[in-house]
């Protein structure tokens, strides 16, 4: 007897739309794939030159030690916060709105870490010597300082890749066991038999995988809380003016959930439109990420405030000095921009269900918010450094090309890991949209037909 | 743990404090070393004249940078002389503040460093070491004196022949991508405490003198050991004009500068 | 002696539970019974013993174990090379507990995750009962019967109650 049957399936609607991408392939996305393979390609090539060179070529100098690059991977991790971070808040409060929403949201996490994590080695000055931090057995029994909070973020950034790269993983095998049954080509066939493990979906593995997602986001979450905390810390242990600050920690955690909430209602927009998804991604899902944002930048917003204030008021001469600067100085434009984008235009916007509901407005939208976070974290980076210390020593800053192709370096790797991602795993959670399906039930209550929960 | 804590903490303070009288000698772990090296600096002698910064320059293989470099604040002066302006022109003084690295005893820039680049000596000093450093730059960023010092450019295109041959050859050249910073001449501190200790005696007051302190005319720059009561540093950190840069950030350096008296 | 599989596919959830109460009945062991689904289903919906995990109690374990590896980590080693570094203490517990925190996590995670693997067999390529109607999100029974006679009676009994396609996996 045959181990597989001739199929009777093949003809379910959900498989088909979210599996088509992985099977299809159009020109569009050769497009996309090559233009991103091209940045990416030129802002590595731009590396390896800096690490021949020098980092001269880069416009840091004396006592601007972290420019650009630091400001990049403070961005880059905030990015990763809203992806493993939401899946987690949401799977927990059993909200199923999240179902087509999530998988997008951790592969957005795990791409944005991965881009984050390459910042503080592309920022070394012996970047050829980094295993140093990595604290392993050698013959001069030289271990890293843990009491660096550099070696805090070593340890935060692997433990937060590991868990997002399992979070993300371990939810999709049954999605691969589904990719592996409709998989045509034999490498399709096996790349997807490999991913899935060997998944059937046997009521014992529904069991594990069911308590396994539970136990995760319970660990993954505080985990998420911590990374961005530590890298708040990173400039909140440093005695520089306006960074020696206990606020860092949750002021950064909450722009980190903003800046990534924005990029999940991005690519959660764009993705609705490449793959004609509108019947999973519908404008109420939409509504409730913008409302999650909403309040993210409110929060925000009365953390920045409460900084500024205080800082301000207390008038200490070298907190004045660096809030002088931004206030009306050189980075008076970065200040004005961040505010308006963060706060000024996208708490009034977000306050109406029209602009929540209508997919193009929030895309523009996001990305303006995305704009005023890069200046946010470039506005804590900087401008304490250039007046940091004795007035003899201050200085301006103003990055060079170099720094610019390593700003477009993790934008164009992180568009083409995802576009690669596209075509390995069904980017909307095929078997968790089915178990909705399976839950719906309906009630009528005098003239309304109402959705009456089933499930556990 | 705590032994390790407290009992580095009356190492320091036993021997310390009747030296410095009334300085704030701070505890210290890693003592238990006779040598607690400082330095006092009397601005109210200092000229300005910029000999301190040349000596150093040449005796401590400083890589040399051209006007563009030092515009662009690529130089590397592990002491420089700030000069600030007082009152309007005609009526101008002129005010000069020699800085090197003050070696602070709380230093900020050694915890944050995560490979163990910088650290502290039992005698006191901010240690670097080079060949441990991967260019973080964080202890740049925690120094609140700006004395740190990265390397931008390769060494080899710094000293072109015939200018190798200036070359210090007790001091390491650094490669690029390195923090640097004031060694207290620390290559002069281990040659007298090598010879001390073949004698089998301490290093006396007067042995070591550090480049800056050597060539300075006007004798600004007082080098030695703090925890020798009769050292020449000793009795002038206990002048009453006695202050530290950034005192109030609790970094507690052995840099003690003089100023506001006669002379 | 090599065991038979009895496959059953079911489009519906309700006549694959019934049938599973038929097969009890027939006096099928319910450990030979097992259940292939696309989505999860509540335990309750088969009416077979519950499963049971240890998944909480290994990752409390290895919670406490990455606890103790982060503070032999962070304390252990800046003891086993005392440098001192800006005044602080060899072993400083507040920046221990940071380390002590971020590897508690990742043992607890990678625990969790290689516990579920393990516990559900996984990886597995071996040829086992399957159906991949399951990913249409069928329901699928597999019954291990050890002899021929046996898996006719099974057979019997799938038949008879409404399944859309009765196989055999060897």
């Amino acid at each position: 007897m045959k181990l597989h049957p001739p199929l009777v399936h093949g003809d379910d609607k959900i498989n088909r739309d979210i599996l088509r991408p992985l099977f299809e392939t159009s020109w569009r996305w050769w497009a996309l794939f090559g233009l991103c393979l091209t940045g990416f390609g030129a802002g590595f090539v731009t590396w390896m030159w800096m690490l021949g060179a020098g980092m001269w070529v880069t416009g840091l100098h004396r006592p601007v030690m972290w420019g650009v690059f630091i400001a990049n991977f403070v961005f880059w991790v905030g990015l990763s916060h809203s992806g493993t971070l939401i899946s987690a808040i949401l799977r927990l409060a059993k909200a199923d709105w999240r179902r087509p929403i999530t998988r997008a949201a951790e592969a957005m996490t795990v791409f944005t870490v991965l881009m984050a994590a390459q910042f503080p080695l592309i920022h070394l000055g012996r970047t050829w010597f980094f295993y140093y931090i990595i604290p392993y057995v050698n013959q001069r029994e030289m271990w890293g300082n843990f009491r660096s909070p550099l070696a805090w973020d070593l340890m935060a950034i692997l433990t937060y890749l590991s868990g997002s790269l399992i979070y993300l993983y371990l939810p999709t095998v049954p999605d691969f066991a589904i990719a592996r049954d409709y998989a045509t080509t034999p490498v399709r066939k096996k790349l997807f038999t490999m991913l899935a493990l060997g998944w059937r979906g046997t009521r014992k593995e529904w069991h594990r995988m069911n308590l396994a997602i539970l136990m995760l986001a319970v660990l993954v979450l505080p985990v998420a809380v911590s990374v961005h905390t530590i890298v708040s810390w990173d400039f909140a242990m440093a005695l520089a003016p306006q960074w020696h600050t206990t606020i860092f920690g949750p002021y950064f955690v909450l722009g980190a959930i903003y800046s990534g909430m924005a990029l999940v209602v991005t690519l959660t927009v764009l993705i609705r439109w490449a793959f004609k998804w509108e019947d999973y991604i519908t404008p109420f899902h939409l509504d409730k990420l913008s409302k999650i944002m909403l309040v993210a930048a409110i929060l925000w917003t009365y953390l920045w405030c409460g900084d500024y204030l205080i800082t301000w008021y207390g008038r200490l001469p070298e907190e004045k000095v660096i809030i002088d600067i931004k206030n009306g100085g050189p980075f008076f434009w970065h200040q004005l921009t961040m505010m308006l984008a963060n706060t000024i235009v996208a708490i009034p916007m977000l306050a109406f269900k029209k602009v929540r509901t209508s997919p193009w407005a929030l895309m523009f939208l996001t990305v303006f918010i995305n704009v005023g976070m890069w200046l946010e974290r470039y506005l804590i980076a900087v401008p304490t450094l250039v007046q940091k210390g004795p007035s003899y020593t201050w200085t301006t800053y103003s990055p060079t090309w170099v720094e610019l192709m390593m700003s477009i370096y993790p934008f164009a790797g992180f568009v083409m890991l995802y576009v690669l991602f596209v075509k390995m795993a069904p980017f909307i959670s095929i078997w968790e949209i089915r178990e909705d399906r399976v839950a719906e039930a309906y009630k009528t209550m005098g003239q309304a037909k109402l959705r009456a929960i089933v499930a556990e | 743990m705590a032994d390790l804590m407290t009992a580095t903490h009356e190492a320091a303070h036993g021997a310390g404090h009747g030296a410095v009288q009334g300085a704030t000698a701070a505890p210290y772990a890693g003592a238990g070393s006779p040598y607690r090296w400082g330095m006092s600096v009397d601005l109210d002698r200092c000229t300005g004249c910029g000999a301190c910064v040349v000596a150093c320059h040449a005796e401590n293989n400083l890589p040399l940078a051209g006007p563009i470099d030092t515009d662009e604040g690529r130089s590397v002066d592990w002491m420089r002389v700030e000069r600030y302006w007082e009152g309007h022109y005609p009526e101008v003084t002129a005010h000069f503040v020699p800085v090197m690295c003050q070696h602070c005893t709380n230093a900020p820039c050694e915890p944050v460093c995560p490979v163990f680049a910088t650290y502290h000596t039992p005698e006191g000093l901010n240690g670097m070491v080079y060949n441990r450093c991967i260019g973080t730059q964080y202890c740049q960023n925690n120094d609140p004196y700006n004395v740190r010092f990265f390397n931008w450019f390769e060494a080899a295109l710094n000293f072109v022949e015939p200018l190798a041959n200036q070359l210090n050859p007790d001091v390491t050249v650094r490669s690029r991508g390195v923090m640097e910073k004031c060694t207290f001449c620390v290559h002069r501190i281990r040659e007298a405490a090598a010879d001390a200790k073949a004698e089998e005696r301490l290093v006396e007051d007067g042995e070591i003198t550090t480049a800056c302190a050597q060539s300075c005319s006007a004798n600004v720059i007082t080098f030695g050991n703090l925890l020798d009561p009769h050292s020449k540093v000793s009795k002038s950190v206990a002048s009453a004009r006695r202050f530290r840069l950034l005192e109030g950030l609790g970094t507690e350096p052995v840099v003690y500068y003089l100023k506001g008296g006669q002379a | 002696m090599s065991d038979t599989y009895v496959l059953a596919r079911y489009r519906e959830v309700d006549p694959a539970a019934a049938g599973i109460q038929r097969l009890l009945g027939a006096s099928v062991k319910p450990e030979d019974i097992d259940v292939m689904t696309g989505v999860p289903y509540p335990e309750e919906v088969w009416g077979l013993p519950e499963s049971k995990s240890n998944i909480r109690k290994i990752a409390a374990m290895f919670w406490v174990i990455g606890a103790c590896c982060g503070f032999t980590l962070a304390a252990g080693t800046a003891w086993l090379y005392p440098l001192p570094t800006g005044g602080k203490p060899i072993v400083s517990l507040p920046t221990a507990a940071v380390i002590v925190y971020e590897m508690s996590m990742l043992m607890g995670i990678f625990s969790v995750a290689a516990a579920t693997l393990i516990e559900s067999k996984l990886p597995n390529f071996k040829k086992l009962p399957y159906h991949p109607a399951v990913s249409d999100g069928h329901v699928v029974l597999s019954v291990r019967c050890t002899d021929e006679s046996q898996a006719t009676k099974v057979d019997e009994v799938l038949k008879a109650s409404n399944a859309d396609e009765v196989l055999r996996h060897v």
